[in-house]
């Protein structure tokens, strides 16, 4: 093999590391503890808007050593308009249940309760309606969870 | 040369510009995978943002907008927002010797710490204890705190209970500044001499300093939501 083909398959592999990481990782935007589920962490993985809609994904991930059991009421979340003091709820289609999942029942309007394993994790989504003023950032409030502030909102 | 050809096609097959990569650059996703990290990244129904455009046209033209209160504000620019229940809160109650009811948390805390003798101003090393009791109000989301001024009953009646006013007044100015707590939850009191919790002289008549410096305190019942 020659040196060129030698810096060629370096490159490549290299590459290919990163691919692999990209592909089994998942971009965090932001991280917040829960308060009362020990050891469960929760990643803002994405934030999306379309035709006004804001999606926000996350993962709920259990670092303990012992399974968690994580609850939080749709109808508790909410995204905040800081600067001009609005906060918007979820939305909720025509059943009156909230454009959000995995939905462990539809007590409220639903809820995400579930057992997460140790070393386990689980998403979950919400769909909020875009701030009116649309501001530059928002701050996302799930119960049970402190505060993801200053979350940019780009389209 | 063949080498190379095997890297390029490895490259090709799990490179971030792979269709089966399917997580961030490429637009498919596939189910080999999606199979396995189904719990961790749900999947949407796809009529979901259908249900959401119907939703949102009727809320109208302010999608819902609800006005951020007291409630909601006092969190804001807490980086670090907790839970009343959190270990973190309980801690701090048993730090600052809390006493708790179903609907109230009483905090006392000592004059001679929050502040120096015949003053009103804070105490640089009080901070401390004020910082806690703002954490406290935030994690309850306290609707109503009540701080009242207490004197021991040296010098005149009149003037302890302005003192002690003056005093109650400052523990919440600090909270307002510095905790960003909204001046509106937060009543203030003064009452001098007349509510000690220790007999300011002994049996005998004699001075009881320890007593007496039990009285000269503020008191903060913190409403619970």
């Amino acid at each position: 093999m020659s040196f060129r083909s030698k810096k060629i398959l370096v490159f490549c592999g290299v590459s290919l590391l990163l691919s692999a990481g990209l592909f089994f990782g998942q971009q965090v935007i932001q991280t917040q503890s829960h308060n009362t589920a020990d050891g469960v962490e929760v990643d803002l993985t994405s934030l999306e808007i379309q035709n006004n809609i804001v999606t926000v994904k996350f993962k709920l991930r259990n670092t303990a050593a012992e399974k968690q059991h994580v609850m939080i009421q749709f109808k508790d979340c909410y995204i905040m308009d800081e600067i001009n003091q609005k906060k918007y709820y979820g939305l909720k289609d025509t059943d009156g249940l909230y454009i959000a999942g995995p939905a462990a029942d539809n007590n409220n309007g639903g809820r995400f309760w579930f057992g997460i394993e140790a070393g386990k994790s689980m998403g979950l989504w919400i769909k909020f309606p875009q701030p009116t003023d649309n501001p530059a950032s928002i701050t996302i409030s799930l119960p049970g969870v402190s505060p993801f502030e200053s979350v940019k909102l780009a389209k | 040369m063949k080498s190379l050809v095997w890297a390029v096609f490895l490259v090709f097959c799990f490179g971030p510009l792979c269709p089966l990569s399917g997580g961030r650059a490429g637009s498919g996703v596939s189910i080999a995978f999606q199979s396995g990290r189904s719990a961790e990244d749900p999947v949407i129904p796809a009529d979901a943002q259908e249900k959401a455009i119907l939703a949102l046209k009727a809320l109208g033209a302010d999608r819902g907008a609800k006005a951020i209160s007291f409630n909601t504000a006092s969190i804001l620019g807490v980086s670090k927002g907790v839970g009343f229940d959190s270990k973190q809160v309980q801690k701090t109650l048993k730090e600052l010797a809390a006493k708790e009811t179903k609907t109230t948390i009483q905090i006392d805390l000592p004059g001679d710490v929050l502040f120096d003798f015949d003053k009103w101003d804070i105490r640089p090393d009080a901070e401390g204890a004020l910082k806690k009791v703002g954490e406290i109000i935030k994690a309850y989301r306290s609707p109503n705190v009540l701080i009242s001024g207490h004197s021991d009953s040296k010098g005149q009646e009149d003037y302890n209970q302005n003192l002690s006013l003056k005093r109650a007044e400052s523990v919440k100015d600090w909270l307002v500044k510095n905790a960003a707590l909204d001046a509106g939850i937060m009543k203030t009191e003064g009452w001098g001499e007349t509510k000690p919790v220790a007999p300011n002289t002994n049996p005998d008549g004699s001075d009881n300093p320890e007593g007496r410096q039990k009285n000269r305190r503020v008191e903060i019942l913190i409403k619970k939501q």
